[in-house]
């Protein structure tokens, strides 16, 4: 059984997060410059670098995130976690169901 | 919390400027020599403020540094969004860039501290089994005479 993630597959889930973070961003009618003041963070860049596939959001800030979002906060990063780490995510959320 | 605000874009530089990405591909050179990087992308913005991404080794290619040009001002982040530096020129943002890339890891530093413990332990033993070896040549010298007296 392979456990561990390919280089490409890790990027494309990256990027499928970060797609999906965009679309829940302009659900709410915020801009990336919103958000970012909504996060406390002093520039805009960092959103747009974890929406471009580049970044993750950190576990840290993903409350932050969720609410600003307006997302139930365990949700959120339950669906991230799909996206950054898809064998915990099983392990976690499918094998019982 | 405000965040810094973007003036008049209408005289600003959009995308990056031949000159500006060598600098930053020499950042990514600084990254790569130490193994810590193994590719580089450019992005933009929502507001299409430049980007450029230095990221790391396999599997998770995950961003070890960005820097965007907000503006007029260069940033540069972390892959967790920390600011580490910014300025309005990008030469000392590339330099900060390049100071964090040869900065020694985590690892190398332990591994030194390893190798000095390891070089102090051999100089006090040496040390030691010299004072150990001294009284016990002083003894065989003087117990043959001591012998004697007896």
């Amino acid at each position: 059984m392979q456990f561990a993630k390919s280089a490409p597959e890790a990027k494309e889930l990256r990027k499928a997060a970060g797609r999906w973070l965009q679309d829940q961003r302009k659900k709410v009618g915020l801009s990336q410059i919103d958000l970012a003041e909504a996060l406390g963070l002093k520039y805009y860049t960092f959103v747009s670098q974890v929406e471009n596939g580049f970044g993750r959001v950190p576990s840290e800030s993903m409350e932050a995130w969720a609410q600003a979002l307006e997302l139930d906060p365990s949700q959120f990063a339950r669906h991230l976690l799909s996206f950054y780490d898809p064998e915990l995510h099983r392990l976690l959320f499918k094998e019982k169901a | 919390m405000t965040i810094v605000a973007l003036t008049s874009r209408s005289q600003e530089l959009r995308g990056w400027q031949q000159a500006e990405l060598q600098q930053l591909i020499g950042v990514f050179a600084a990254f790569s020599a130490t193994g810590s990087a193994r590719e580089w992308a450019t992005g933009t913005t929502e507001l299409s403020d430049p980007q450029f991404f230095i990221l790391g080794d396999d599997p998770e290619h995950d961003c070890v540094l960005a820097i965007a040009r907000v503006g007029r001002v260069y940033v540069l982040e972390d892959g967790a969004g920390a600011v580490l530096a910014e300025d309005t020129r990008l030469a000392p943002v590339a330099e900060k860039a390049i100071a964090l890339a040869r900065r020694p890891s985590l690892a190398g530093l332990y591994a030194r501290i390893g190798v000095a413990w390891c070089v102090m332990r051999s100089a006090v033993e040496e040390k030691v089994e010299l004072l150990l070896v001294e009284p016990v040549e002083l003894l065989s010298h003087v117990a043959p005479q001591l012998v004697a007296i007896v």
